[in-house]
């Protein structure tokens, strides 16, 4: 009976990787923040609300769509930031995050525990991030990967629809092929931020994020 | 004469309202600051300074990294309040100038930001 619960930890494993580009971790005191991520064959919505400048809570529900059935995941996380460097016109951050929650995989159900690093700095004209994530069932435990860099052909008043290109890299160990490459369009205006794009095979990406 | 004096009396006028809505009233101060970067950022910090007791309107140059601040008449705000609604917001404040004040008048606000968040 390992297999299902190592398909739970890969496949969740997977979807987590792509889960630094759906929220911020930490926004502002007060703040809500939601976001959700669908390709053909996965689903990841999530939610945070932010406790101080420093610490948020958050919660994560994953589906993955498998030849016999689906993967339904989901759990509850502690987000750090544990360093801000605000600069005149930059920021940069250091977060952390810790969790746990389960998987439902065929009737079968895993316990899950998630922890996460990630490193970014951005501009009004580039972006970059580094992220690795790592999900264990208390035996196997999967990890993942990516880094991101972005450029914003145009500045653009707050009122006004802010347009970025995004190339990124992922890294997971355990596939064939280990590296995947995107590409990435996404649009800021206000607070809602969109992501449409996809891989070098193909497969699309549809992002939305709202801050409340 | 007198009809040319009256025709411009006239104008001046007439356009009196629309030369005050043009200018609007000043704001109450204008604050830059340092990492405030896309519009995420923007809403932090409209939101915080929203809360603050006799603000009514706030607004933001991002390119510029200014936010402008009105408040009702007769309202104060310590450079305290507007700093602790920054800093809650995650950003830090490089300047504030107020308006009953010269410009040149620079806040010491900066020089007792949170050292954790300072360069």
């Amino acid at each position: 009976m390992r297999r299902p619960v190592c398909g739970i930890v890969l496949l969740f494993g997977l979807t987590l990787a792509a889960q630094e580009a759906a929220t911020h971790p930490v926004t502002f005191e007060d703040g809500l923040a939601f976001s959700a991520i669908f390709q053909p064959r996965s689903t990841l919505i999530e939610g945070g609300y932010t406790l101080s400048r420093h610490i948020a809570v958050g919660s994560t529900y994953a589906r993955i769509q498998t030849e016999d059935g689906g993967i339904h995941a989901g759990f509850a996380h502690l987000n750090a930031l544990v360093f801000r460097h605000n600069g005149s016109g930059s920021q940069g951050n250091l977060y952390l995050s810790a969790g746990a929650g389960g998987g439902l995989y065929d009737d079968e159900v895993a316990e899950l525990g998630y922890a996460s690093l990630q490193l970014d700095y951005e501009t009004m004209r580039f972006y970059t991030a580094l992220m690795s994530r790592a999900v264990s069932d208390g035996s196997a435990l999967k990890y993942r990967a990516t880094y991101r860099i972005g450029f914003a052909p145009y500045v653009a008043p707050y009122n006004s629809l802010q347009s970025w290109l995004v190339a990124q890299t992922m890294y997971m160990p355990e596939m064939n092929d280990d590296l995947n490459f995107m590409l990435l369009l996404r649009f800021f205006y206000k607070t809602v931020l969109w992501e449409l794009g996809g891989d070098l095979n193909g497969l699309p990406w549809i992002q939305m994020m709202v801050h409340y | 004469m007198n009809c040319f004096k009256l025709i411009v009396g006239v104008v001046v006028m007439l356009m009196c309202p629309f030369i005050v809505y043009a200018n609007g009233p000043a704001p109450y101060a204008t604050i830059t600051v340092k990492g405030m970067v896309c519009s995420f950022c923007v809403q932090g910090v409209e939101k915080k300074l929203m809360e603050l007791k006799g603000v009514e309107k706030v607004t933001v140059n991002l390119k510029k990294k200014t936010v402008l601040v009105w408040t009702a008449k007769n309202a104060s705000l310590s450079d305290l309040d507007m700093r602790n609604a920054i800093q809650s917001a995650g950003y830090n404040i490089e300047s504030i100038l107020r308006q009953e004040t010269s410009p040149k008048v620079r806040s010491s606000v900066d020089r007792t930001a949170s050292p954790i968040f300072s360069r």
